[in-house]
């Protein structure tokens, strides 16, 4: 229950996974009451609300590691799976559907990923959906191009943090190849060795600017590969079945920047 | 014919792409197979698609024809031997090389490979099997590859491609053998079904060996098949399903053994799939939808592939190209197949001889619901799984959450929005807590008039409508699931 007589608290998270837990962490330390705190992403534009106190979130692996546990302990790991998903995705509203999600999900147990016509269950799973949705997405759309060296470059611009999900596919399907996948939106990189496994590495953009650039040039031999692949492009379409719209619903445009079939090499 | 030496590369992608076009199957569904850290691949069940055409399908392979060259005379096909066309053919290296560049570059998950007929049925299979096996042991690729069977090929090398491939297809072409026998002279229902019956046999006992725990392949050798495999399908117009018979004593063939051990997981691990004209002759959908679901329990296929006659030869004799008419039907099987393959129909329930066509105003699930009222309204919070999926507006995915979702809370309308259920169809089916949505009353056509296709209502407004998201069905994932038909009327096999 609301207590009126209290202003809500919001807590202003880091958008990750240990701010956002570390979020749920404080919430339940402070014992000021569910129904007067509510979880808001630090990022977000936000209408500051009247009666209202805001106290920003400090993430601290502890704390975050403290709940993952408990989660793991209390709710299982199905939950915990979803609750790292969301964390991971860019929906605005992630923060607080976690913490609501994890209050139910200490009630009830393992018995939680059950409860589907519960708001904020289902919202959870609607956001673990979109994540997978884009996930999936770039595992189809991710272009490679190769460099001289024989390097595979990738650069990608996706919404939500995508990079953890798609390395162990491409890795699985490429073991012995050494390729970069640059996600330009968050400033992330994920880098595999030849047979070594991969890691991510932050703020490569910020820190080696020339290098992310050397990773959209194409080379000679690139750019004769890409004309084949266009031309086949061009090609396997049936001219009388011509269907732009269902084209654009199945490839949304904003994935089409860095595809090679959607841009001339004369340009 | 036209034959000219030393085309480019460009140019060879070019016509061999555009002559693989009209083959319908595009998916890279069906084998999950991981990378084995040390070749260049794997596979996912769900299938990927890397890219849509410019007609809304799919791009998940590298479709090519080894070569447009052709024999054979099929009166619906581009490439026939008469036909003054362009003629090219690609090398396996060729074929190969490019599969391997396009695949590193995420472009595709792997090769769809299909070839004309030249100079022999043994030829272009041998021709084929060579492509593959460049790709299996010298690249060491263990992405997906399709190819097509060649009809009137030795078994032998047809067993040796199902060791390399993942799927493999024989088109079934026509529906009737009556009808291969005028569009298709060159073909006859016995060159078609015994690799058909071959692969089916193939891929059951290496399963079998596979349980058993014997090394892969059975103590294999000669290629046994029954001569008399006609019976086994339709042979005329008048179609009766109960003829399709019991076929194929298990023992008409004998897997045999892979001459070298490659990378893949087992003889045509994703299953075959098939494809027939629709509307080139002169069958019904009931008759249609009869052979596809005797292939599907006899021959144990994976997919029956529809596409719509397009007269590319502009023959006289032959139906011109109707457009939407024809996309319309063709969309209407597809929908049927869905329900044959996951909504546990039978075809008898959706057609009979004496409505042997679909309703082109109402999707087959709409339609059976509407010609069965006395089934609905089911209760939500009651109804069994199988009553369920019966539901117009409820797919494969909400039927399971509903089972699961009602075991915490009593469902209302609202949760089940949530779950997923098109709430604007299944209204007039169901109840909540013993209630409807609306006070409707069922008649059939009232009913009727409210759930006409969205897409006939836009067509009235000359909209254009994307098939996709007028799909009743939960779809598995686009690659695998429903998919955009094309129109038929070229390709190879
Ligand atoms: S369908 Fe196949 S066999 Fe028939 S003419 Fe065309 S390429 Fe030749």
């Amino acid at each position: 229950m609301r207590d009126e007589t209290k202003p809500m608290r919001i807590l202003l998270c880091e958008d990750s996974l240990e701010g956002i837990l570390t979020g749920v962490y404080e919430a339940y330390q402070s014992r000021y009451g569910h129904d007067n705190i509510k979880l808001y992403l630090a990022a977000r534009e936000y209408e500051l609300e009247l009666f209202s106190e805001y106290h920003k979130v400090r993430p601290d692996a502890e704390s975050s590691n403290k709940v993952l546990l408990s989660i793991l302990e209390k709710i299982g790991d199905t939950a915990r799976k979803n609750v790292v998903e969301a964390a991971y995705s860019a929906e605005p509203d992630k923060a607080d559907v976690i913490y609501r999600y994890l209050i139910r999900g200490y009630a009830v147990g393992s018995r939680i990923v059950d409860y589907l016509s519960d708001p904020y269950v289902s919202r959870l799973f609607e956001i673990c959906r979109r994540l997978w949705n884009e996930v999936h997405r770039w595992k189809e759309f991710l272009r490679f191009q190769i460099q001289e060296n024989g390097l595979l470059t990738a650069v990608i611009e996706p919404k939500a943090r995508v990079l953890t999900f798609l390395m162990p596919h491409f890795a699985d399907r490429l073991p012995i190849e050494n390729f970069i996948i640059y996600d330009k939106t968050h400033d992330q990189a994920g880098i595999h060795r030849k047979q070594q496994g991969w890691f991510l590495a932050d703020r490569l953009g910020r820190d080696y600017p020339e290098y992310t650039a050397l990773l959209e040039t194409t080379t000679k031999e690139e750019a004769q590969m890409q004309d084949l692949w266009r031309i086949f492009f061009e090609t396997i379409a049936v001219r009388e079945r011509e269907n732009a719209r269902l084209q654009t619903q199945l490839l949304p445009k904003w994935y089409r920047d860095h595809m090679v079939e959607f841009h001339s090499n004369k340009e | 014919m036209v034959v000219q030496e030393g085309l480019s590369l460009e140019r060879k992608l070019e016509i061999l792409g555009d002559a693989a076009k009209y083959d319908v199957a595009c998916t890279s569904s069906g084998v999950d197979r991981s990378g084995t850290g040390n070749s260049m691949g794997n596979t996912l069940k769900c299938g990927i698609c890397h890219s849509f055409a410019a007609d809304g399908r799919c791009i998940s392979l590298l479709k090519i024809l080894m070569t447009n060259e052709c024999i054979f005379q099929c009166k619906y096909c581009i490439n026939r031997a008469k036909n003054d066309v362009l003629r090219a053919t690609f090398t396996p290296e060729e074929a190969a090389g490019l599969t391997m560049e396009f695949y590193r570059r995420n472009y595709i998950e792997g090769l769809f490979l299909s070839s004309g007929i030249y100079p022999t049925p043994d030829a272009a299979a041998e021709r084929m099997l060579e492509t593959v096996a460049l790709l299996r042991f010298q690249y060491r690729f263990a992405g997906y590859i399709h190819v097509k069977a060649i009809p009137g090929a030795d078994g032998q090398i047809t067993e040796q491609i199902g060791w390399l491939a993942d799927r493999m297809s024989v088109n079934l072409e026509l529906p009737t053998a009556e009808g291969l026998r005028s569009l298709a002279p060159n073909k006859s229902r016995k060159t078609i079904l015994t690799p058909m019956r071959q692969i089916q046999l193939g891929i059951k006992q290496n399963r079998q060996a596979a349980r058993e725990a014997l090394p892969s392949g059975m103590p294999g050798g000669r290629v046994l098949l029954p001569d008399r495999q006609e019976e086994f399908l339709p042979s005329s117009l008048e179609c009766r399903p109960e003829q399709l018979g019991d076929l194929a004593e298990e023992n008409s063939y004998t897997l045999g053994k892979p001459l070298l051990k490659g990378v893949t997981s087992g003889f045509v691990p994703a299953g075959q799939s098939t494809q027939m004209i629709i509307g080139a002759t002169g069958e019904t959908d009931y008759q249609i939808m009869s052979v596809t679901e005797s292939l599907y329990q006899k021959f144990d296929l994976k997919r029956v592939f529809y596409s719509a006659f397009v007269n590319v030869n502009q023959d006289s004799d032959m139906p011109n190209w109707i457009g939407r008419t024809q996309l319309d039907r063709e969309h209407r099987l597809y929908q049927a197949d869905f329900l044959l393959r996951y909504y546990q129909f039978q075809i008898g329930e959706l057609l009979s001889e004496d409505r042997p066509n679909f309703n082109m105003l109402l999707d087959p699930k709409c339609d059976y619901a509407v010609r069965h009222l006395e089934l609905f309204p089911v209760e939500i919070n009651r109804a069994d799984y199988h009553t369920l999926l019966r539901v117009p507006g409820i797919g494969v995915k909400s039927a399971q959450r509903i089972v699961k979702a009602r075991r915490m809370a009593v469902l209302d309308f609202p949760d089940l929005k949530k779950i997923g259920v098109v709430l604007k169809r299944a209204v007039y089916f169901i109840t909540c807590q013993g209630k409807m949505m609306y006070p409707v009353k069922l008649s059939e056509d009232s009913i009727t008039g409210y759930l006409i296709d969205e897409r006939k209502q836009k067509e009235l407004k000359g909209e254009q409508i994307g098939y996709q998201q007028l799909s009743l069905f939960d779809l598995p994932s686009m690659a695998s699931g429903y998919q955009p038909p094309v129109a038929g009327g070229g390709g190879a096999q």
